[in-house]
Parts: structure tokens; C-alpha cells; sequence
């Protein structure tokens, strides 16, 4: 394939509106690209209505199988008027290619769909699988990916490399989990004047937010790559009108979890003081959660990791660094399927991921092709 | 007029959606009540589009002139799933209540001094002395609708007002001032992963909710009729997604002020309060106000609240305490008139308003329309 021909696939996935749906477009057309080579196995695995993953799969089965994966669905271009580009026009400029998703992440996706292509045209023989695992709904939930793993599509991997924009120079070995969640508070409404015959509900919901700063201080466990763990109220809202006291009010929290703990101990930690706060009088407090993901907890020394340093340097000269990621990838869900693997993101991109003026440099896109095909190949030798 | 088109008027008032907009309706249809009598003097007095004012003005002479006032706004329903009967339905129950968003607060009140009007006009009525009914908008939020009145003069001739709020026919002539405040907090965004990056807005601003709680109640004075003053927090909204560091986020407060605490020492202690916390490092809080109105001082031994009083008792059949009113009214803005005039507030309600199913005893009503009466030739035909 010529570099061309990659830069238009490129732009082509790129151009498809997937902003948190949609992302049957981008998969339809993956597979038409695979269309030609009756010998790759193509699977649409539906999540919801015009939302399917793709599965892929070449090389020969029963032996070693190496997972690729990307998700097909993208942000909200956000304002328009801070894009210089068009969010959706994959314009090249200067050697850069922009648009939303350029970074996060389109183009590691192509990259590696592009790989299996070569082998493909190329008549490679490999000496085990390559799967890809296309998702949709990564940026709101993972809950593509965890579809796939629910049907086992992610079952007997020997490894996986999710092509998320760690940068070349990077790989994510490890990731913090994730856990959003909702605290609502009910109260009862009456005129401000009035306030005993009525429940504040945010002065209530206020106490949550104050006693759960206590309840998370004593989790002060550091992990050396990723820190501690993080719990940020980032949204809140609540009341009905100025001289009424409020009968409702809710948070939103999103907590950074690290491998030292399993989530299971915040949602406990959290499900006690709702207990307890509910005890007294007045207090009606619920708690939900939204898609929560564990940590990825990973080492840095494991052959995968290992082998991706040693392909990096062959191909670009320096040795990418493995480190840690404070936010969550689709490998938190592929990580619960059947079989014993390490998962490491290893992708192109840039700083602007879910910024205006979203790119990658194409040569980086470029460069991250041939890293997939040495990797696959080194991998399952 | 007979009782039925007593209860069909404040069922119709009542349906109208009047909640913090569109007094209009309600202001043209009691105008049109007064169109067969052409002594009856109406003034619609327009805010902006569908927000009008209205003043009508009966009888005859100068001689003295009692002012009767009620507004036409009604505060929101909250979850209308929550009532037992539609908010705007006016249902009527066996037991002689009717239902609805704004029957207590102050729908019924504000049709017991209308009909008591038509009711005396259709009497020859007041001949001696002027009636003067103040219909408002948006009392429930920014009283701008009193406000207004009150620059444009037409409480300057009152001597003596009587403001129709539902107080379940007790009588008070004293009552709170408020404080409406926002309080803005900026942060900066930043990725939820990195927060150290930004500055979490909602953070900053339940320190001030923490501060300013501890700080008002220092305002530790206790009106003997009115209590002491009272800070609640009643809205709130901050961030933009779950995974960003807020950057904005806001809160509002209702301060009720008592006598003893104008507004303007409360105020001073506020923005001491946020220009002190906005030292602290990644602090940028704004403040705002939204209404201030000072409390209604009052005199119990007034010749007026006397009256009203005494009439009141006749009425009820039995003894009625002279009390404060710990809700504001319009009359925080009626008192800056140029006239010094005595208040008294009294009206048909239960203590349900700004609740679900709100409601109104209509036998209440239909002696506040007899109090209003009496109480306007009495204090007509008085020295």
C-alpha cells in the first residue's frame, strides 16, 4: 500500500461523524477494506442500534493470538469556533493531519487495521492470530469493549495492544480504574421562610460532602506510577427556586482508582456513609454508579512490554518508556475475559486529544504502522 | 354576588399558570370584573409583555384612602407527580378545600379583596373615602412589580394598607426582610486525571457554603416576634462533565433579615466574607445579590392593626394574636413610599404554600371577602 493510500483511509475514517455513536459507519467500512481477503474473519458485534463492533481476524489459528484494539467513537468537537480545521474535514497541513479523533484515536486504530492489511496483501504467513477488537462507547463507558468481552470475543489472548495515543516514546503498562458516581439527596420543600417544615436537601447533600472527604483521607496508599487515589466532585446541582427549600439535590463524583485497591472498597466505603447518613433524621440519600473500571495494575518488565521497547527501538531508534495512564482504557474491560494477558497501550498522537485543533503528525502514523507489523510478527514468533 | 361565582372566580384565577410570569392573565380578567361599574378606576401598569401590574382604585372623596394588596405570581410546582390534585385544577374536595398552586399563596386572598370591591361597589359603596386594590407581579422573586409601583407613586395617597397574603386569617404587622445572593465560584478546567492542573470550583464553593453558614449565625439576635434571622442555601449547580475538573459553579441564599438586621450590615458581612476567602490561594468567588428588602417593622398598638384586629375577631369568632409574618411580602418595597402608612397583613391560606398540594379552606376565603368589607367601611367611616 502506498503511504497515499494509508493517508486516505485516514482521512476517510476520520470524516465519519462518530461523536458517541455512529460507529457502524467507521466499522462498515473497516470491513469493506478487509472485503478483498476472504481468508480475514469479519464479525459486527451490535451494542445498540447503528453501534457495532468489528472483529477481525487473520493468520492461523490454535497457536499463539495477539490482540489489536482501538474504539471507533470520538468526542464532541466541543466549540466550533475555537477549531481552526474542520473538526470533520481531515485536513494536512504541515505534515499534521487534524480533526477530531486524529489523536484519540483514529489514527492508531488505521494503523493497525492497516498492518493486518499488508500482511494480508502481502500473502505474510503468520505464525499465529492477529484479532482486532473494534469498539464503540470507549469515551462514554467502555461498554463496547464490554460487550466483546461479555461474548468472549477477548477469550484466550496471549496479549493485547490497545493503540490508545500514548505517544511513541510511551507505553502505558498500567491505568488507574474509574468510578463515577451520583449522590442524590431528597428532601422536602416549603417556603424558605418556613424552613422547618421543610428538609434542605442541599444542606444534607453538603454533609455527604463533607464526611466523604474524611472517609476517602485514610485510602492513602501511593502507587509509584500513578499516584494516589484521586476523588474530585465535579458536578452539582440541586433546588427548585431561590425562596424554596430545596426538595432535591444530586453530585456527581468521578474517582481515580489505583491497583492497591480494588473498587469494591470505595463503593463499600461509600455505601457506608450513605448508611450512616441516612440514620439521621431527615436524610434520604441514594447513591448510583455509571460504568466503573478497575485499574489496569500491570508491570513494567513483562515480555509484551519488553518486546514493545525492543520494536520501538528497531524502528525508531530510541526505546519507548513504559509508564502509567491516569485515565481509563477499554482494556480494563478486555482484562476480565478468559486467559492470563498483559494489555499495554501503545499508540500514536498528540497532547490535544478532546482539544480544538485535535491531530496526529503523519509521520507518526506512518512510523506506527510498520511498529504494529514488527510487533505482530516478533510477538507471535 | 352569590357564593358559587364567589368560589368560580378564585377557581378561575387559580388555573391560570401565573408561575413567576404571565400575571397578565390573571390582571385582565380582574379588570374585566370591574368593567360594569365605570366609577371604578383600572390601571394596568406594564413591567414588560404579559407582566402587568394592576391598580383599581374605587369610591368617592379624598378623605381617606385604604390600600388592599395581593399579588398575581405563584411560585413552581416542583414534581407535579407528587400532587395529589393538578397543580392548576382548582379542584374543589368535600371537606370545602380547593387545590391548586397558589391558593393559599395568594390567589384566594387576592380574589377576597377583589370581590369584597365589586361587593361594595354593588352597594353604592365606599361613599365616603377611596378603596384602592394593588394587584403585583413577580413578588416571589424580585418584587420588582411593588418596586415599581412604589417609585411611581401610587401608594403616596394610602393611609393604612392591608396586604391580603395568606396567613390563615391571623393577623401580623411586622415581618422579614430578605436577601436573595449568588455566590459564583471560578476554578479552572482541567482533565478529572490531573487535577493538580486545575482548580475545582466546587471545592472553593462549599468552603464558602462551610464559612458563610458559621459566619450569619452569628447574627445571633432574636426579634421577639419574629425570631432570628435565617440563612438556607436553596440552589446550587457546578461543572461541566464528569470527568473535568469543574470550572465554574454557583450557589444562591435566602437571608431572612429581622428588623435588627438591616440588610445593608448583612450585605457588609457577605462581601467581607468572600474578599477574605478570595486571599486564599486559587479562591475567585463572585457575589451577587439578587433582592434585598429590608423587614417590615411594625407597631402592635397602632390605632389601624388595632382594627384590623378587632374586625378580624368579629369575623373568625374568636381571639386573634397580633403576630409577625416571617415570610417577606411586597410591603418590603411598599415602605420605601413617600406616605408613612400602617400594615397590616391578613389573608385566607394554610401553612402548604410553595408545597405540594397547596390548598385553601374556602370557608376562610369566604370570610376574608366579609373581613375586607367590613374592615374598608369601618376604616373609611373612622376618624
Amino acid at each position: 500500500m502506498t503511504e497515499q493510500e494509508k493517508i486516505e483511509i485516514l482521512q476517510h475514517i476520520i470524516k465519519i461523524k462518530s461523536v458517541n455513536d455512529n460507529e457502524t459507519e467507521v466499522a462498515d467500512y473497516i470491513a469493506s477494506l478487509f472485503a478483498p481477503y476472504p481468508n480475514a474473519k469479519v464479525e459486527k458485534v451490535n451494542y445498540a442500534p447503528n453501534r457495532d463492533n468489528l472483529v477481525v481476524t487473520i493468520g492461523q489459528p490454535d497457536r499463539k493470538r495477539l490482540g489489536f484494539s482501538g474504539h471507533m467513537d470520538v468526542v464532541d468537537p466541543g466549540d466550533l469556533s475555537k477549531w481552526t480545521h474542520e473538526p470533520f474535514g481531515a485536513e494536512v497541513a504541515d505534515g499534521k493531519l487534524f480533526g477530531r479523533g486524529a489523536s484519540d484515536m483514529k489514527t492508531g486504530l488505521t494503523a493497525q487495521v492497516i498492518a493486518m492489511l499488508e500482511f494480508l496483501e502481502s500473502g505474510t504467513e503468520l505464525p499465529g492470530e492477529i484479532r482486532l477488537l473494534a469498539t464503540v462507547g470507549e469515551e462514554t463507558g467502555e461498554y463496547g469493549a464490554a460487550t466483546l468481552t461479555d461474548q468472549g470475543y477477548a477469550d484466550n489472548l496471549a496479549g493485547l495492544v490497545i493503540s490508545e495515543p500514548s505517544g511513541l516514546n510511551e507505553i502505558t503498562y498500567t491505568a488507574r480504574g474509574v468510578i463515577d458516581y451520583k449522590i442524590e439527596s431528597v428532601g422536602k420543600a416549603s417556603h424558605s421562610a418556613r424552613p422547618e417544615f421543610g428538609i434542605n436537601a442541599i444542606d444534607n447533600l453538603l454533609v455527604y460532602y463533607n464526611e466523604i472527604q474524611k472517609v476517602m483521607a485514610p485510602f492513602d496508599k501511593v502507587n509509584p506510577i500513578l499516584g494516589g487515589v484521586l476523588h474530585n466532585v465535579d458536578l452539582i446541582s440541586g433546588g427548585e427556586q431561590i425562596n424554596s427549600i430545596p426538595a432535591k439535590a444530586w453530585l456527581m463524583a468521578n474517582m481515580r482508582t489505583i491497583p492497591e485497591y480494588p473498587n469494591q472498597v470505595f463503593y463499600d466505603a461509600i455505601e457506608k456513609l450513605v448508611d450512616e447518613l441516612n440514620q439521621r433524621p431527615g436524610f434520604d440519600l441514594k447513591v448510583s454508579y455509571s460504568f466503573p473500571e478497575e485499574a489496569i495494575p500491570g508491570k513494567p518488565d513483562t515480555p509484551l512490554v519488553k518486546l514493545a521497547q525492543k520494536v520501538s527501538k528497531e524502528v525508531l531508534g530510541t526505546a519507548a518508556k513504559p509508564v502509567g495512564s491516569g485515565g481509563a482504557n477499554d482494556g480494563a474491560e478486555f482484562l476480565r475475559a478468559k486467559g492470563d494477558f498483559t494489555s499495554i497501550v501503545y499508540g500514536p498522537g498528540s497532547n490535544t486529544s478532546h482539544m480544538p485543533d485535535e491531530y496526529v503528525e503523519l509521520s507518526d502514523f506512518l512510523k506506527s504502522i510498520d511498529l504494529y507489523k514488527q510487533l505482530a510478527l516478533e510477538f507471535l514468533a | 354576588m352569590d357564593q358559587q361565582e364567589k368560589i368560580n372566580i378564585l377557581q378561575r384565577i387559580v388555573q391560570m399558570e401565573t408561575v413567576n410570569d404571565h400575571e397578565s392573565f390573571v390582571a385582565d380578567y380582574l379588570a374585566s370584573l370591574f368593567e360594569t361599574y365605570p366609577n371604578a378606576k383600572v390601571e394596568r401598569v406594564r413591567y414588560r409583555t404579559g407582566r402587568d401590574n394592576l391598580v383599581v382604585t374605587v369610591g368617592t372623596g379624598r378623605r381617606r384612602t385604604l390600600g388592599f394588596a395581593g399579588h398575581m405570581d405563584v411560585v413552581a410546582t416542583g414534581d407535579p407527580q407528587k400532587w395529589q390534585h393538578k397543580p392548576f385544577s382548582g379542584d374543589i374536595t368535600p371537606d370545602f378545600k380547593m387545590h391548586g398552586r397558589g391558593t393559599s399563596d395568594m390567589k384566594a386572598g387576592l380574589a377576597a379583596m377583589v370581590i369584597a370591591a365589586l361587593e361594595l361597589l354593588d352597594q353604592g359603596q365606599p361613599k365616603d373615602g377611596q378603596l384602592k386594590l394593588i394587584a403585583t407581579i413577580a413578588e416571589e422573586t424580585t418584587m420588582v412589580g411593588a418596586e415599581k409601583l412604589t417609585e411611581a407613586g401610587y401608594l403616596d395617597d394610602l393611609d393604612a394598607l392591608v396586604i391580603c397574603e395568606g396567613s390563615g386569617l391571623n393577623v401580623s404587622y411586622t415581618h422579614n426582610g430578605d436577601i436573595d445572593y449568588e455566590v459564583i465560584s471560578y476554578g479552572k478546567g482541567a482533565h478529572s486525571a490531573a487535577p493538580q492542573l486545575g482548580i475545582n470550583a466546587i471545592e472553593n464553593l462549599m468552603v464558602y457554603w462551610q464559612t458563610a453558614k458559621a459566619e450569619l449565625a452569628k447574627f445571633d439576635e432574636t426579634d421577639p416576634v419574629l425570631g432570628q434571622l435565617l440563612h438556607n442555601v436553596t440552589l446550587m449547580s457546578g461543572g461541566e462533565q464528569i470527568n473535568s475538573i469543574p470550572a465554574e459553579a454557583k450557589l444562591s441564599g435566602n437571608i431572612r433579615l429581622i428588623p435588627q438586621t438591616p440588610a445593608r450590615l448583612v450585605q457588609d458581612r457577605l462581601e467581607a466574607l468572600v474578599a477574605e476567602l478570595n486571599t486564599r490561594p486559587g479562591f475567585d468567588l463572585e457575589l451577587n445579590y439578587l433582592l434585598v428588602g429590608d423587614a417590615l417593622p411594625g407597631d402592635p398598638d397602632n390605632s389601624f392593626v388595632q382594627l384590623v384586629k378587632r374586625e378580624t375577631e368579629t369575623i373568625v369568632g374568636h381571639d386573634v394574636e397580633l403576630a409577625g409574618d416571617t415570610g417577606t411580602t411586597d410591603g418590603s418595597k411598599f415602605v420605601a413610599a413617600k406616605a408613612q402608612f400602617p400594615v397590616a397583613i391578613v389573608g385566607p391560606g394554610s401553612e402548604t404554600a410553595h408545597q405540594v398540594d397547596e390548598y385553601v379552606d374556602l370557608n376562610q376565603y369566604l370570610q376574608a371577602i366579609e373581613l375586607y368589607k367590613q374592615l374598608t367601611l369601618e376604616f373609611l367611616s373612622g376618624e
